[in-house]
């Protein structure tokens, strides 16, 4: 009828039109349309089986396809309810979309319910995160108030916030009197470099104490105005990023407070969910100094000492009990040169041949594009890997490569060096979902990708998770588990992997709960749990918890982790959200 | 290396670069590189580049090195980029006059120029102005629509109106536009300009949000003598930007209005009209010589009703059947939270389909689909759809990367990806699609040059951000590459899909129209290789 109408309207304008005679309406139920949607269909399953976590979805028991289910609605409706605002042309500020930059939503995160459940999430291995970044500064500042003799220097008066912005700010520990008087730092009269009592330079300090922890945070933590500057480039929030390693370094060379800050560590970490560690850190020369000292300990191995006591403290109190442990993977600095790159190297090995059980591998640290690519450094590598045979140490390697905007560049080759090397794991590898043959490299190799979605997102690399490569990487195979890289530095402001993996099951709808499950399970199977060769280790990766050893073991408890946690799911929301599940079989 | 270290090293057993096993070490690295290379998209093009191309190539990669190097280039991102530096350099007299072939995702809105728009507004007889309300408030002004359209002189003698300013506007009222103009109450006819540009660039910084200012522009251009005078600063914009065709995707929402008629159309034939003979007297002058066209893909709103849609659908098959010259393909398009996605239109795409076959009407598809993580799942899953119903190329493809099966498709059924580095913050996007060997041309879109005239240069612009940017293997040869695409993809002339697809891969080696243009377009760009050589001479010596 309506057809006819538009017809007649039409001819009499342009009279040639009327050869067109229309036939039928469109018609869902057509078999053309009803073949392309099978086609569609046939088409999407064939493409999800090269998935890197097909297998483990195709396992998945029943119970864990409700949980699926269940949280895939939650996530819909908070995508739709919660997350959905628009800015109006007044305050554009307003506009509020899930997948937004990780410091805009942060704050919203927590009212959600799927922080509560990715919260409760047991989430394997943490495998990539550096040392002094890994626990909120309010913590360790804290612990810094409150111990006898701690000082604070400052390398220019910070009278205003360019002022704050340029000063070095250390810590240290004196073991004898400095006089609580003075001017305070933030006067003009302050001395570049002078010591003061922490409590004294907090009490006179403008604004009293929490003016000056603020000050002193914001030394240590990326604000939010700087990460979202994308505009000014990787280089220049990378500057402001390594210049925080200085205070944070200077805090923990203190011994009791490095005590405390393991304890503190470790517990956050069980508290998240994480019941194994892969920490990236390095000493090579003597930092720590002893209680009641101000000098460093020049002994080694002192530093590792402390860590070793302090865990094993831990796993013994009854928090720490389901705590499996902690490794650390050597890391040396990038940037330096032949001579100092081989002596640190040499402490390497000393420090492996000592501490057996907690020095697991090799890594080189610092901003990639700007250090020495694998390729320049190749020489040391090749003798560091034949002085450890030699030596009869394993250590392997666990690059960082690829963490770059470049395509081409060196920081991007260094993924051939890295799996040249045999890398066990690459750090970031940001710029492998762009090599098809590297890709098939490293799946054929069964190298694992430590993805860190919130480090590259504040670090400039994605503006926000929705342009993250995560999903080339899971969609093409390759094996990914996700890590949170420098979390007191770069705004998640907490321990542990909660954030991040809420921005991966936020961001993507290829992921839900099941996407992220295989993740978690990810870090437990790639995880380093004991010295392997190359033979063993690529064995117990294939056979999983099939195995014989101690991943297979602690595979399969977190395996019963899954269950367990799919069913409080099942219990907590089923009814609320029955709809989700409609038509699926029931336990 | 001073001597001690030297003997240090040997000292301390560090091997040597020129050792055997470090040389091993370092070879296996090549053939790995190498290995990869070889599923570049120009793997082979670079093989065959005559000597003063590969001269040019190197020249251009220094010069991009050097400029890159200094402090005053920005590195990424339009707020920090001042135009009026980039164009002093070399790199950008480079990229200007590169002949570029086809720009396929051609946009007339983002080649205008607005104030030149509003300058012919302001004296086109019989223009009026309405509203749905009252433009009585600031507020009112920066939010409520407004719409052009021509009308027979007001029965009414001007003072009698009731000015579209004021609360007492009768809603839809139209007003005479000179009328409007001069009571303007901020700031008279200057600032009616200021005010009506403002509107027509609203959101230009957001591209989320770009086309707020799309539906006044329309309006103006479904009047005929308005039409007129853009499409022809549009071909010469293109013309001077080095295009020498042009695909346009035009979204025809608005009714249009011959010279000095009242009455709307009741279809767009005539607009396709207008768009021909401005071509044709383009083409027939100094500048558009050697231009060899421009079509339209015809673009439905993805957030129109099925009825809308249908209706629409019509009115593109009657344009087609009155105008084949011009319509070259069809395409949904738009973003946000109402857009629908491919697989709920495919009853009306079949439908179409059907109906254009029935009427002998060659109109492929040309969709959008996967263009930005933004639209998350919606513009992701279009994927699967586009290419199963048999797209020939797809727009901008942002996020095909992601699917590995689905970019093997891409390829074998030769499927164009039209990437625009520019529209989403994506241009690392584009070394994954080129790396795995798929097809691509680069395109600009509306939101690229913005609606603030830039138009000219708009192309210009992107290939230079590609060539700036972080992509190392970004240089000459892979943009020649692209621009080869660009003619090989570009639907010159209606063919049914065997014809289209022998003829891109025959390429240049074809008998038809393509192959010839590609003829001409690499002896061109042998000129330009040659140019470079020249002009840039010194640079070359360096290396």
């Amino acid at each position: 009828m309506h057809l006819c109408k538009t017809l007649v309207a039409a001819l009499s304008i342009s009279a040639v039109s009327s050869a067109i005679v229309f036939d039928g309406e469109p018609d869902v139920n057509s078999s053309a349309v009803q073949k392309h949607l099978q086609d569609r269909s046939a088409l999407i399953t064939l493409e999800k089986r090269q998935r890197q976590d097909h297998a483990f979805r195709q396992n998945l028991s029943a119970v864990a396809r409700q949980a699926d289910a269940i949280v895939d609605a939650i996530r819909q409706y908070e995508i739709d309810s919660f997350w959905r605002v628009p800015g109006t042309v007044e305050d554009e500020d307003k506009e509020r979309f899930a997948g937004e930059m990780f410091l805009k939503a942060k704050p919203l995160i927590p009212d959600t319910q799927l922080w509560k459940i990715v919260k409760r999430m047991p989430k394997g291995a943490l495998l990539h995160a550096h040392l002094a970044s890994m626990l909120p500064y309010e913590i360790l500042l804290d612990a810094v108030m409150k111990t006898e003799g701690m000082v604070v220097t400052v390398s220019q008066p910070v009278t205003n916030e360019i002022e704050q912005k340029n000063a070095t700010l250390t810590f240290a520990h004196v073991n004898h009197t400095i006089a609580a008087s003075g001017p305070a730092i933030d006067s003009t009269d302050y001395v570049p470099n002078t010591q003061l009592p922490v409590k004294y330079a907090a009490q006179s300090f403008t604004g009293g104490s929490q003016a000056f922890a603020d000050f002193v945070l914001s030394k240590l933590e990326l604000q939010p105005e700087d990460s979202i500057r994308h505009d000014l480039g990787v280089d220049q929030i990378w500057r402001i990023f390594q210049a925080a390693f200085t205070p944070a370094d200077s805090m923990m060379s203190y011994e009791p407070i490095l005590r405390t800050f393991y304890q503190q560590l470790f517990a956050a970490l069980i508290d998240d969910g994480i019941n194994w560690v892969e920490i990236r850190a390095s000493a090579s020369s003597g930092i720590l100094v002893h209680q009641g000292d101000e000098d460093a300990d020049p002994n080694l191995d002192v530093y590792w000492q402390v860590m070793v006591e302090e865990l094993d403290k831990f796993k013994q109190s009854d928090k720490g009990k389901n705590f499996w442990g902690a490794r650390v993977i050597w890391s040396d600095i990038r940037s330096e040169d032949r001579a100092s790159l081989t002596s640190s190297m040499k402490v390497a090995l000393g420090r492996k041949a000592k501490f057996p059980e907690l020095i697991s591998g090799y890594d080189l640290v610092g901003q990639e594009d700007l250090g020495r690519p694998l390729s320049d450094v190749a020489p040391e590598l090749v003798w560091f890997r034949e002085q450890a045979e030699r030596l009869n140490l394993t250590m392997p390697f666990f690059f960082h490569a690829g963490e770059t905007l470049g395509d081409g560049n060196s920081t991007d080759y260094n993924l051939v060096d890295a799996i040249l090397f045999n890398t066990r794991r690459i750090g970031h590898g940001f710029s492998l979902y762009k090599h098809p043959q590297l890709i098939d490299e490293v799946i054929t190799n069964s190298i694992m990708v430590e993805v860190c979605p919130i480090s590259n997102e504040v670090l400039r690399l994605a503006t926000d998770v929705l342009h993250h490569p995560l999903p080339a990487m899971v969609a093409h195979g390759i094996a990914t588990a996700i890590s949170n890289d420098d979390p007191a530095m770069l705004g998640q402001d907490a321990a542990g992997l909660s954030y991040d993996f809420y921005q991966t099951i936020q961001g993507f709808d290829n992921i839900g709960l099941a996407g992220l499950g295989a993740l978690a399970q990810n870090s437990l199977r790639w995880a380093n749990f004991e010295d392997q060769s190359d033979g063993d280790w690529v064995r117990d990766i294939d056979l999983g918890e099939r195995g014989t050893g101690i991943k297979a073991q602690y595979m399969q408890v977190w395996n019963q982790q899954w269950e367990d946690f799919c069913q409080w799911i099942v219990n907590e929301y089923g009814n609320e959200w029955q709809n989700a599940t409609m038509g699926m079989t029931t336990a | 290396m001073a001597a001690d270290d030297k003997e240090w090293e040997l000292e301390e057993g560090i091997p040597q670069v020129e050792d055997p096993f470090i040389q091993q070490y370092l070879k296996g690295r090549d053939s790995l590189i190498l290995q990869e290379q070889k599923q570049r998209h120009d793997f082979n093009l670079r093989k065959a580049l005559t000597p003063v191309a590969a001269r040019a190539c190197k020249i251009v990669s220094q010069i991009r090195d050097r400029e890159l190097t200094r402090a005053s280039t920005p590195s990424c991102g339009p707020p920090a980029l001042d135009w009026g530096q980039v164009r002093k350099t070399d790199l950008w007299k480079v990229v200007q006059r590169m002949p570029k072939g086809s720009l396929l995702n051609a946009s007339i809105h983002g080649l205008i120029n607005v104030d030149k728009l509003i300058g012919i507004a302001l004296t086109t007889a019989g223009l009026h102005i309405s509203s749905p309300q009252p433009l009585s408030s600031q507020e009112a002004r920066l939010k409520t629509p407004v719409t052009f359209q021509y009308a027979s002189s007001s029965t009414r003698s001007v003072k009698h109106i009731v000015s579209i300013w004021s609360a007492a506007y009768v809603a839809s009222e139209l007003i005479p536009v000179q009328q409007a103009v001069s009571s303007f109450p901020d700031g008279g006819e200057t600032g009616f300009r200021e005010w009506l540009k403002g509107r027509c660039t609203l959101g230009d910084e957001q591209s989320s949000d770009a086309c707020r200012g799309a539906p006044i522009i329309d309006s103006l251009l479904s009047y005929e003598p308005i039409l007129r005078s853009c499409l022809r600063d549009v071909f010469a914009h293109l013309a001077a930007d080095g295009v020498d065709y042009a695909e346009f995707r035009h979204t025809f929402a608005q009714a249009y209005r011959r010279e000095g008629t009242a009455a709307p159309d009741a279809d767009q034939s005539e607009w396709c009209h207008v768009f021909h003979q401005e071509l044709r007297r383009f083409q027939s002058t100094d500048e558009g010589r050697d231009f060899y066209g421009a079509r339209i893909i015809w673009t439905t709103s993805r957030s129109l009703s099925n009825r809308e849609i249908v209706e629409n659908m019509q009115t593109c098959l009657f344009a087609k059947y009155d105008y084949p010259e011009v319509i070259c393909g069809f395409d949904i398009s738009g973003t946000g939270s109402d857009a629908r996605p491919l697989s709920d239109l495919v009853p009306l795409l079949f439908w179409f389909r059907k109906e254009c076959m029935d009427a002998g009407l060659e109109i492929p598809f040309f969709f959008h689909a996967g263009e930005s993580a933004r639209d998350g799942a919606r513009a992701d899953q279009d994927l699967y759809d586009a290419i199963l119903l048999g797209t020939r190329r797809i727009c901008d493809g942002s996020t095909l990367y992601k699917h590995p099966l689905l970019t093997e498709s891409v390829k074998e059924k030769k499927i164009l990806v039209e990437f625009n580095p520019t529209s989403s913050r994506s241009e690392h996007v584009l070394p994954a699609l080129l790396s795995r060997g798929v097809s691509v041309a680069l395109c600009g879109s509306h939101l690229t040059g913005g609606f603030d005239g830039r138009g000219a240069e708009g192309f210009t612009q992107v290939i230079w951000r590609v060539l700036l940017g972080d992509d190392d293997h970004a240089d000459l040869a892979g943009l020649a590459m692209l621009v080869e695409n660009s003619i090989r993809w570009s639907c010159y002339d209606d063919q049914p899909t065997g014809e289209w697809l022998s003829e891109i891969g025959e390429g240049i080696l074809g008998e038809k129209v393509k192959a010839r243009r590609l003829q001409e377009w690499w002896a061109r760009f042998e000129q330009f290789c040659e140019w470079v050589t020249v002009t840039f001479a010194e640079e070359g010596s360096d290396g």
